[in-house]
């Protein structure tokens, strides 16, 4: 695959035919260009609100409410400076430990099940385990009662060690099915070489097949990372001042009196920057990932 | 890609002794899955079984139920069926499955990966850069983003406004259209991703071979890429379906389950009995009706995807 993750294979191929005939030609390449026109369209629609929101956050909050709607505005840092005279920063560390401690154990424990399911499937256990995986995509909204319960009873609530250890409990099936697709494709042939040569279980695993899937490995962090930095849903139930996270901190600039926009706004593209910033630069492999991860 | 089988055992009768040696490499080999598993169990299991406890007992978040609650048996869920609020939020979290998951995010996100798939390098990679993009959005942020569109003052109706159209209270008269679209805007990212990836993986030789044979672009969808991707499609089926049965905070963020009970599906009624009337035992009811639905749909995925795991 060339540098674009979604690049088809070889398009070129397809095309002598269709330039045989002018007219032909010629009703293809309007048809083409319509095509780019209604990608574009679609592009744009999905795209708008994320850019407005950026706008918005440059805007003084009076603008931001302003009817109809404009571009052009008396552009300002102020909202920024109100997210930031509110201390985001313990919000964005809270986020920051639950996000990449749980990725760290999640890496830990999904390598070694995931090769357990996939270099030297066992089937009885694979079946197992595909059911166990398959449970996980049950809603977190059934699942958030009990939950609270549980760390109540343990007074584990707003405790961000807590928030991590459910975080890996979410991520780690994703994980492992990622992992295990990613294992999937290292040739069975270099593995039984390795254990030819008389290499033990630990030697064969690293030395021979996480350097393999690497990739793999930093594509399934990256999305457990942003799930976990994402969340919201569990952390506004089960946190509340000493481990509360960054998306419910976002939450807590909407209040009834309006005029709240610009600030959410600004507050939401600090949050929203990391995720993006690793999103684009990991890309492909993001991709890549996903797919692997969904489709097989 | 069919993972890389080691030579399975023989299903023919065997000696007591090689059973015994393939017990014991089954079970080194397994040791590896064990932390995983053992994790797995203590938030899945653990969850699950307090949760069908906890729909049998009257428990509530305040007064005196809160320190003692009693084993009420199937109350709770005679309750619950005798409610008129459940059926009809039964029929709106369907409402809300068919047509933002199956029909808006999987046909969408389909045509948005055919689509692309004609375009030129520079539209594909700036629409996979912004498809990218919109699909890391926080899901609170997203949410905040959807209400300030179809708020009465939100962006819809201010560019509505300015042709002329003055355009309805959209979260107050049409909430389930509102968290619909909504849905469907943040989760065709995802699917068009995965039938991006797709159809990549098909060999561009057998399309080929069929244009020349003379099929149109719509015979050879129907006839040759929608049979080749259908494992896609019925994972992903699965992945949005499991995903939009739990969406919550976008509904609870645009509409707060209102007006009344208009667009509380599952998840928010749930929580609102919970949370908001202090109802545990009752909420933890319609949680484990949640539960139920996606066991069944876990199990009907899991039935499809068999015969082509082996």
């Amino acid at each position: 695959m060339t540098t674009d993750a979604l690049a088809p294979r070889a398009t070129a191929s397809a095309r002598p035919l269709g330039r045989r005939l002018t007219a032909a030609g010629t009703r293809r390449r309007i048809r083409g260009g319509a095509i780019t026109l209604l990608t574009w369209g679609v592009v744009v629609v999905f795209f708008f609100p994320v850019l407005w929101m950026v706008l918005t956050a440059f805007k003084p909050e009076r603008q931001a409410a302003t009817d109809p709607p404009t571009f052009l505005a008396d552009w300002t840092l102020d909202s920024f400076g109100k997210v930031f005279a509110r201390d985001m920063a313990p919000y964005l560390i809270n986020s920051l430990t639950a996000s990449v401690g749980s990725t760290i154990i999640v890496l830990l424990l999904a390598i070694p099940a995931a090769y357990a399911l996939s270099i030297r499937p066992i089937v009885k256990v694979r079946d197992a385990l595909f059911f166990f995986i398959s449970t996980r995509f049950m809603p977190v909204a059934a699942s958030i009662i009990p939950v609270y319960l549980i760390l109540q009873t343990l007074g584990l609530l707003d405790n961000i060690n807590a928030l991590m250890i459910l975080y890996v409990g979410v991520n780690l099936p994703i994980a492992i099915w990622m992992m295990r697709s990613f294992l999937s494709e290292v040739p069975v042939e270099i593995v039984e070489a390795a254990q030819i040569d008389g290499a033990k279980l630990r030697t064969e695993l690293f030395r021979v097949v996480i350097p393999i899937v690497l990739p793999g490995i930093a594509a399934a962090g990256l999305i457990c990372f942003i799930f976990a930095w994402n969340e919201y849903f569990l952390a506004s139930i089960l946190t509340s001042t000493a481990a509360r996270t960054t998306p419910p901190f976002l939450a807590s600039f909407v209040d009834g009196r309006g005029f709240f926009l610009a600030v959410l706004s600004a507050a939401s593209t600090i949050a929203v920057l990391p995720v993006v910033i690793a999103g684009w630069v990991a890309q492909k492999q993001l991709v890549r990932g996903l797919a692997m991860g969904a489709i097989k | 890609m069919v993972a890389p089988e080691a030579p399975l055992a023989p299903n023919g009768p065997r000696t007591d002794r090689r059973g015994r040696r393939r017990t014991g490499r089954a079970l080194s080999r397994s040791t590896p899955l064990l932390p995983a598993v053992v994790l797995l169990a203590v938030f899945l299991i653990g969850p699950i079984v307090q949760a069908f406890y906890g729909a049998l007992t009257n428990s509530s978040l305040t007064g005196s139920a809160a320190q003692e609650s009693e084993f009420v048996g199937l109350q709770n869920f005679a309750d619950l069926f005798a409610d008129p609020v459940f059926p009809k939020s039964v029929l709106l979290t369907t409402a809300f499955l068919v047509f933002s998951a199956i029909i808006g995010q999987n046909v969408l996100g389909l045509g948005l990966a055919l689509l692309l798939r004609t375009g030129s390098r520079p539209v594909r990679v700036g629409v996979s850069t912004v498809v990218v993009g919109a699909w890391i959005m926080p899901e609170i942020v997203a949410s905040f983003a959807a209400y300030a569109f179809f708020a009465e003052e939100g962006t819809l109706n201010s560019i509505l406004g300015a042709v002329g159209i003055a355009g309805p209270s959209w979260l107050y008269s049409f909430p389930m259209l509102s968290v619909i679209l909504a849905n469907v805007w943040r989760g065709t990212a995802f699917s068009m991703l995965v039938y991006s990836a797709a159809i990549n993986d098909v060999p561009p030789e057998i399309t080929e071979s069929a244009e020349v044979d003379g099929a149109t672009g719509w015979q050879r969808l129907i006839r040759i890429t929608i049979p080749m991707i259908r494992r896609s499609i019925s994972t992903n089926l699965m992945l949005t379906t499991l995903q939009t049965l739990s969406v919550f905070t976008l509904i609870y963020v645009m509409t707060g389950g209102g007006p009344g009970t208009n667009s509380s599906t599952l998840p928010v009624l749930a929580y609102q009995e919970a949370f908001s009337f202090s109802q545990l035992g009752f909420g933890t009811a319609i949680a484990v009706i949640l539960l139920l639905v996606g066991a069944l749909f876990s199990i009907i995925y899991l039935r499809a995807l068999k015969p082509e795991v082996d």
